[in-house]
């Protein structure tokens, strides 16, 4: 089968890799009809993320239709579409028992878990096609995708409605309502988004959704803004206003009662921080460039909640611990739980509450993959969401 | 092995996790390992399954070659490596413990045992495996360890972690397909 895989930073290609089989009772193989290019795809294109290999297959949203069904898999037949879930979770665990899906015990192989464990304290769970950290498990960027514990995270849809209407439950949809909704939004609320990429956007939906009053997004690039502005956000361009001040303006001095920072390990800006995080990033001193992160911290408001979607995979320095404890903000973060909110936001979908179509700007085939990556990561104004298409599969 | 972890030690913590060269608070001359996993399944449920030979093959990899342990105690259990000739339940009380040591003949040493008790707050069945040997030490030991396939730490953790894959989930997780001829060589 064709797939996009990833050879070095800026280097991925699509080749003829050896088809997915079904190796464990409960997998099933899926082909696939639908996928989508993530943000925090760009942080493994240009390989902040450690323990990629040469030939790993990219992509965690994904959706088609069932072809293959292991032998202990009593839920999928056959000729289901689903939408796959990025995290695998075994559904049987302390933490998949407790809708802890990206907390998952098992689904991070043995022989790849200890990485993760050195990092983190205990081993992270599995992912499609992101790194060895999280399993090493081939991606959804291809023709097929073999899905483990098949009977717990992939969610059928009805016929009739089409991928892109549903595409994004695998990842950034439910991203961005678990933001908002770890920002425990009160009706009289003031939520503040970093951010105004998929995540970014599809939070200020659900801040409004779940009924924040005002919803106030940060970003740079003008079409972006646009975006938030038309889902119903106040917007500000960071390079042309002080951010801070005019959240404390658009606040009455209060400042925004939660932030969001969908922006993650990557943050952009001209200043003096972000200067001294690059140049420590360069040298290997730290991982992450979180000026945007710093700066939620000090702008949130005393007592705040400060919700962490964006992407971070290592170390920081010139982290502000004071305001952070001075001013006694909560802070909530972790990969998302993504089974816990499919059902839900499936049947909002379907019932027209939610839309995230709009999001999308580019329709590539899978062969087009490549400059997918290229263009989301050089054109990030007019990029806003690249959709591929891999069609014609071929299975040996 | 097992009368030396019920002495009292210096704090409520196992002695096992004593930092290297404390050796005045360790209560044998016997490094010894241990490693304890929850598993959300119910105790007899967990004991039977680490009773079964046919079973054991499946996550016991290196920590004993053992198999047919849990016929009852003083029983002989066939090795799964030929080399290995026999090794000797010394004890095994049902669903609370399974001890087990090496023939006198057999080619490699080994002993240890396997507790099973309750989690608290419904939590399923806590299992604790204590082998001998010291853990290794610090990024530069692990690997070195690592290596040489030699870390009792690692090699228990890792068979518990299977056993705890098998019972909760009813497989062992893998990630990988056939080889990727565009992957390089690790």
């Amino acid at each position: 089968m064709r797939a996009l895989t990833w050879h070095g930073k800026h280097d991925v290609r699509v080749d003829t890799v050896p088809d997915p089989q079904l190796l464990n009772p409960r997998d099933a193989i899926i082909e696939i009809t639908a996928t989508a290019i993530c943000g925090s795809d760009l942080h493994l294109y240009d390989h902040y993320i450690p323990t990629l290999k040469s030939g790993d297959v990219l992509g965690h949203e994904f959706m088609g239709k069932v072809v293959e069904v292991g032998s202990g898999n009593h839920k999928l037949k056959v000729g289901d579409r689903v939408v796959v879930p990025f995290v695998i979770a075994c559904g049987r665990c302390f933490f998949c028992e407790r809708q802890q899906y990206a907390a998952c015990d098992n689904s991070n192989p043995i022989e790849t878990a200890p990485m993760s464990e050195t990092l983190y304290g205990y081993p992270m769970t599995g992912a499609f096609g992101y790194s060895h950290l999280t399993g090493g498990y081939a991606g959804g960027q291809a023709e097929y995708a073999r899905v483990p514990y098949a009977d717990v995270g992939p969610i059928v849809v009805p016929d009739g409605v089409e991928d892109e209407k549903v595409l994004f439950l695998s990842d950034i949809l439910p991203t961005g309502w678990m933001a908002a909704e770890n920002c425990e939004i009160e009706p009289e609320d003031s939520v503040a988004v970093w951010g105004c990429g998929p995540v970014g956007l599809l939070a200020i939906q659900s801040a409004l959704v779940l009924g924040a009053r005002q919803v106030i997004a940060v970003d740079h690039h003008p079409h972006r803004l646009e975006l938030a502005q038309a889902l119903g956000a106040t917007v500000l361009n960071f390079e042309k206003v002080r951010v801070h001040d005019a959240l404390m303006e658009l606040t009455g001095g209060i400042g925004p009662d939660a932030c969001i920072d969908a922006v993650g390990m990557e943050s952009h800006g001209y200043t003096l921080d972000n200067a001294y995080d690059h140049a420590k990033a360069a040298v290997g001193l730290v991982t992450e460039r979180i000026h945007a992160l710093r700066q939620i911290i000090v702008a949130c408001r005393k007592g705040g909640r400060v919700s962490i979607p964006g992407v971070y995979g290592g170390f920081t320095d010139k982290f502000p611990l004071g305001a952070l404890m001075e001013k006694g903000l909560s802070v909530k973060s972790g990969q998302t739980h993504v089974q816990r909110y499919m059902p839900k936001l499936l049947d909002m979908i379907l019932e027209g509450a939610l839309d995230t179509t709009f999001l999308i700007s580019h329709r590539l085939s899978l062969e087009e993959a490549p400059r997918g990556y290229k263009i989301f990561k050089e054109q990030q104004n007019e990029v806003t969401k690249v959709v591929l298409n891999p069609s014609n599969a071929t299975r040996h | 092995v097992s009368e030396a972890i019920n002495k009292p030690t210096v704090d409520e913590a196992p002695f096992t996790l004593r930092h290297p060269g404390d050796t005045a608070s360790a209560p044998t001359a016997v490094p010894i390992t241990r490693c304890t996993v929850t598993i959300n399944r119910p105790r007899a449920e967990v004991y039977r399954f680490w009773s079964d030979g046919d079973q054991l093959r499946r996550f016991v990899h290196d920590m004993c070659h053992l198999e047919n342990l849990g016929r009852g105690e003083g029983d002989r259990n066939t090795a799964v490596d030929d080399a290995d000739p026999t090794s000797l339940i010394t004890k095994a009380v049902p669903n609370e413990l399974i001890a087990w040591r090496s023939h006198a003949g057999s080619d490699v040493t080994h002993e240890g045992h396997i507790e099973f008790r309750d989690s608290p707050a419904g939590r399923g069945t806590e299992v604790t495996a204590t082998v001998p040997g010291e853990r290794s030490v610090g990024a530069v030991g692990e690997w070195m360890a690592k290596l040489r396939h030699r870390d009792p730490f690692m090699q228990t953790r890792q068979n518990l972690r299977r056993f705890k894959q098998l019972l909760e989930t009813g497989e062992v997780s893998v990630a990988h397909s056939p080889p990727n001829p565009f992957r390089t060589p690790d």
